[in-house]
């Protein structure tokens, strides 16, 4: 498989949350706020890389009767990792993220790739491919983030943009806002994007 | 039975190795942590008290055993005691939230501070403005404290009022002489 699929694959074609529908509890969860979105995204992309790389390097150590507690606990350790260095050195973030740092354990994204992409590829592949999945995850959170923070607080990445007079969409930062931004955007990503790749 | 042993051992490399790899990582940011929390509080004790001189922990389990209270420090201006700092975590809507109370030795609240809370954006988060903390300063100790809800927020501004009024609590009956 040639690079330039497998970054294709992950932005747009097979993008983990609106076409996959992958890892919906941190997508719908917290994206309140662009940031948020951005660091969530970030944090799994990270994730999503190391676990890609460790697990191609590891395959052919690790008998597959075995393999899916083994990938467990590779994930396991660079969610830990990255939820310790968040908390040292960004811990803003951290706090706004919370429960679902520890929780990018069960993205089933991460599973997803190690066992779909990361233990049947080389490690090259699989390395573009972490990168190219975390950042398709990323752009989707950082869209749907930004769509709900601008119509439910009137601001972006905690810049005001509409000024005093908008009056903000509460429903928009709060779960069903959530879900009704990610089923508008799915079906615009659907019609814009898709429709001109195919 | 040979395969389940070998199988057992591979398991068993994989997870040492990440066992090693996250005690290193933690013994690497656990002090930065940790500075950073006692720095967060020193700061907002510095704001409550601008001409105090020092605070110190205050270690005495039956204070630390009230409801609700995690930490509390002894603010000093030379040897005087001259008020005291005390850290609240109640329930929020959304998981605990981490509040600061500064009390005078009078019982005058000088300031609260929101050290950590994971409220919904753009509703329950809304405790942390100026202009809702600002609410509670020169309020008394004598009785509860009295704010306005932030609309929408009901249960996030509870909560605070909640710890606010723990910390009030634990002031009046341990640490006011």
């Amino acid at each position: 498989m040639n690079m330039g699929n497998i970054v294709k694959n992950g932005i747009v074609k097979e993008n983990p949350v609106f076409i996959q529908f992958l890892g919906m509890c941190p997508v719908l969860a917290v994206t309140g706020t662009a940031t948020n979105g951005l660091g969530m995204g970030l944090a799994t992309t990270a994730v999503l890389l190391g676990s890609n790389t460790v697990i191609a390097l590891m395959k052919s150590f690790i008998p597959s009767k075995i393999r899916i507690p083994s990938f467990i606990v590779v994930i396991a350790t660079f969610v830990t990792m990255i939820g310790m260095v968040m908390n040292a050195y960004i811990p803003d973030l951290y706090n706004a993220l919370g429960i679902f740092i520890p929780l990018i354990v069960v993205n089933c994204l991460i599973l997803g790739r190690a066992e779909t992409f990361a233990s049947k590829n080389s490690t090259t592949a699989s390395v573009v491919d972490g990168l190219s999945m975390g950042l398709g995850f990323t752009l989707a959170l950082v869209v749907l983030g930004g769509v709900r923070e601008l119509f439910g607080s009137g601001s972006i990445f905690g810049v005001e943009l509409l000024g005093e007079a908008y009056p903000a969409m509460g429903i928009m930062v709060q779960p069903p806002g959530a879900f009704l931004a990610l089923g508008l955007l799915t079906a615009l990503f659907n019609v814009v994007i898709l429709k001109r790749i195919k | 039975m040979r395969e389940i042993i070998k199988l057992g051992f591979i398991l068993l490399a994989i997870t040492s190795v990440a066992g090693l790899i996250l005690g290193g990582v933690n013994s690497m940011t656990a002090d930065i942590i940790e500075e950073r929390a006692l720095e967060e509080s020193m700061e907002a004790i510095e704001a409550f008290f601008p001409e105090s001189d020092g605070a110190g922990f205050v270690d005495d389990a039956d204070v630390l055993d009230y409801d609700l209270v995690d930490e509390v420090y002894e603010v000093r201006q030379g040897d005087n005691v001259i008020g005291y700092t005390i850290k609240t975590v109640p329930n929020g809507y959304d998981g605990p939230i981490e509040i600061l109370t500064g009390i005078t030795i009078d019982g005058e609240i000088t300031g609260v501070e929101i050290l950590s809370q994971t409220e919904t954006p753009g509703l329950g988060d809304r405790i942390t403005t100026d202009d809702f903390k600002e609410q509670f300063i020169g309020q008394s100790s004598d009785s509860e404290v009295d704010v306005d809800v932030l609309s929408g927020a009901t249960v996030s501004s509870n909560a605070v009022v909640n710890g606010v009024n723990a910390a009030i609590n634990v002031f009046e009956e341990e640490l006011r002489n």
